[in-house]
């Protein structure tokens, strides 16, 4: 699973929150930080990193657990068409 | 009780639908000619702030047609090389001769381009009739902020799912805020500003058709919805990874691929291309079928051609720094590859003021890239041109927002309510999926559409009976639309996104099937060739109850400068 990092710079502004376009990034009332919440969503586009004012934040992305879906017809079909 | 009963209601004068580059310029150009006008732009994303849409993950780039440039020679050359006469050539006109003006209309609104020491506009310059010169990824956050200055309301967190209609005539629609609370608008005339159908395959590309959808509910029409299929490289990590998007460092890659034996770019398609091509999956198709694979770039070759043909705003240049960080770097210059699909769908059918054929429905940038004909037979922008989505999304953006805003300021004394009977039955129908604890989560259905619509001999190398078997597939998904369940109001949107991939996909093999000849972005293995006798015609698509109806209409070639010089020949 992608992951989101959060150092203890972190200035709770919730810049990255807004900054994320596809709102894969919630806040965490609790602790007071982001947490990637909607994680199949995240486009690794990176600008969450670039847009925190403390350098707080780093995204990890999971390109093995990414779905890859068919690239040919007669591939092997996905696991939820094999079920 | 009824979800409108718990419903907020919204009024404004024009609604738009998207605040990435071509909603804002829609919302600026309206304010901008009718500054009574309200204009609201709503966004799931954070649009009064500037980001939305898909402009700062761009690695931003704009293409338009230079000082050293002819105009003309630019509509030459893309109704010849890359639309093949299915180009509305007016319209195409249109945004030749005002490229660079439309670059000092963004400028005005505070949007960044690199510039020399004097001030003029950097840019490279190909061997083809345009230049590329680098803008701020982060225009969107000059615009919003002009935007507000003009009077220009938001609402970020917020959908429009589907549109009500009276008489024929747009009297707003229904959709979602943050809270998936639903809301009501009542606006004489919506801009669809969405953006295209991307699949959410390669990263970075991830319009989810959303405009489509609702156009297409409401009853407009659609247009080349055949040309849907744009198609990236992605690199192939050796553990057998996709790094799809950017991340793949292979996304000029068309013209340098390679298998053990040899460059197969230029065996398939010779010469210097600018951009992507179906061309190039072919390539890959065929030698991977043949059992020549796998197919590799070599980085040397283009690391050193990418410096003569871009060049980056500071901006660009940091984010493409943190991106190449979210791979390990290929260990050899040389990496696999394989196709990344990207889809680019864009049909809903506009005229010359991004008019769709519903009285008050207005559709620019992405979402009518191809619809508008402008292209020809080629998804949206920037199809075989690198830069000009940016351009697209300008251009029409203030077309729209200026015809639109004049539509509204006519009509609005006189326009009518939104039927609540109507609002209704589309609020119960959008929150279906908060209902259900249990079903398909949306992302399920979204990879099952995703399999449907990525595989390279289904939607970039075409064949009858494959596409029969693909729109098998996509019709046994429709149903599978009723078993969605979400918990909150982000899951919601991917339900609404679900649904629009499971439409598009649809519409996109309906039309593929119709057109038995090759063009453009349109190949197909069974009908190699171009048919100008038969073949130099729209393909339309019209909602019909639940059935879609086709029909063709004839490219007016004969009042167009540039005609086929043959009747047939390759594509």
């Amino acid at each position: 699973m992608i992951r989101l990092e959060t150092s203890s710079a972190c200035l709770s502004c919730r810049a990255c929150v807004d900054f994320c376009f596809v709102n894969a990034i919630a806040w965490d009332e609790e602790r007071g930080r982001p947490v990637m919440k909607y994680g199949q969503d995240c486009q690794i586009c990176g600008v969450c990193e670039t847009a925190c004012p403390a350098g707080a934040l780093i995204i990890l992305p999971d390109w093995a657990g990414q779905y890859q879906p068919r690239l040919l017809s007669d591939e092997r079909r996905s696991s939820h068409e094999t079920d | 009780m009824k979800r409108i009963d718990d419903s907020r209601l919204e009024r404004a004068d024009l609604l738009i639908v998207g605040g990435g580059i071509s909603g804002l310029s829609a919302a600026i150009s309206a304010k901008e000619v009718r500054p009574e006008l309200d204009v609201l732009v709503i966004d799931r994303a954070c649009a009064s702030k500037g980001w939305a849409g898909k402009a700062s993950r761009t690695t931003g780039l704009i293409s338009y047609v230079t000082e050293e440039d002819d105009p003309e020679d630019f509509v030459r050359h893309c109704v010849e090389e890359i639309g093949f006469y299915l180009n509305d050539q007016d319209l195409l006109r249109d945004m030749a001769v005002s490229s660079r003006q439309l670059l000092d209309t963004a400028a005005g609104w505070g949007v960044e381009f690199l510039r020399g020491e004097s001030g003029e506009l950097v840019y490279a310059k190909w061997p083809t009739p345009w230049g590329t010169a680098a803008i701020d990824p982060d225009m969107c956050a000059a615009m919003a902020a002009h935007a507000r200055k003009l009077g220009v309301r938001f609402l970020d967190r917020t959908a429009l799912s589907d549109l009500t209609l009276t008489g024929g005539r747009i009297t707003g629609g229904v959709g979602f805020t943050a809270g998936a609370r639903p809301i009501v608008f009542q606006v004489p005339a919506v801009v669809l500003a969405q953006g295209a159908q991307d699949y959410m395959i390669t990263t970075g590309w991830c319009g989810t058709g959303n405009a489509i959808y609702a156009a297409w509910r409401a009853g407009a029409d659609m247009r080349n919805a055949e040309f849907g299929n744009m198609c990236d490289f992605a690199r192939l990590s050796p553990e057998g990874w996709i790094y799809y998007g950017a991340h793949g460092g292979a996304h000029i890659a068309h013209d340098h691929l390679y298998t053990s034996r040899e460059n197969i770019s230029q065996k398939y398609r010779p010469g210097f291309h600018s951009s992507m091509d179906p061309t190039a999956a072919y390539a890959w198709y065929a030698e991977t079928k043949a059992g020549r694979g796998p197919v590799f770039v070599d980085l040397s070759d283009f690391a050193q051609k990418e410096g003569v043909l871009f060049r980056w705003h500071p901006t660009a240049a940091k984010r493409r720094a943190v991106l190449a960080q979210k791979t390990r770097p290929p260990e050899n210059k040389r990496f696999n590859v394989v196709p990344g699909f990207l889809g680019e769908m864009s049909c809903v059918r506009v005229g010359h003021q991004m008019e769709t054929t519903l009285p008050g429905l207005y559709a620019v940038g992405d979402a009518s890239g191809a619809g508008s004909a402008r292209g020809g037979a080629a998804p949206t922008p920037p199809a075989k041109i690198h830069g000009t989505g940016i351009l697209n999304a300008l251009f029409t953006g203030i077309r729209g927002g200026q015809s639109a805003a004049r539509y509204a300021l006519s009509v609005r004394d006189s326009a009518p309510a939104p039927d609540l009977e109507q609002a209704s039955a589309l609020l119960d129908e959008l929150y279906e999926p908060m209902e259900r604890r249990e079903g398909l989560s949306p992302w399920e259905l979204i990879h099952r559409v995703q399999d449907v619509v990525a595989p390279v001999d289904y939607s970039s190398v075409k064949e009858g009976g494959r596409l029969e078997r693909a729109l098998e597939e996509a019709l046994a998904l429709k149903p599978e639309t009723g078993r969605l369940y979400a918990a909150d109001a982000h899951e919601l949107g991917r339900c609404l996104d679900a649904k629009a991939m499971v439409l598009c996909a649809e519409l996109f093999y309906r039309a593929s099937l119709a057109r038995t000849e090759s063009r453009g972005f349109h190949l197909r293995e069974d009908c190699p060739d171009r048919d100008d006798s038969r073949w130099l015609k729209w393909i339309i698509l019209k909602k019909q109850g639940e059935q879609v109806e086709l029909s063709t209409q004839d490219v007016p070639i004969e009042r167009y400068r540039y005609r086929p010089d043959r009747k047939e020949g390759a594509p």
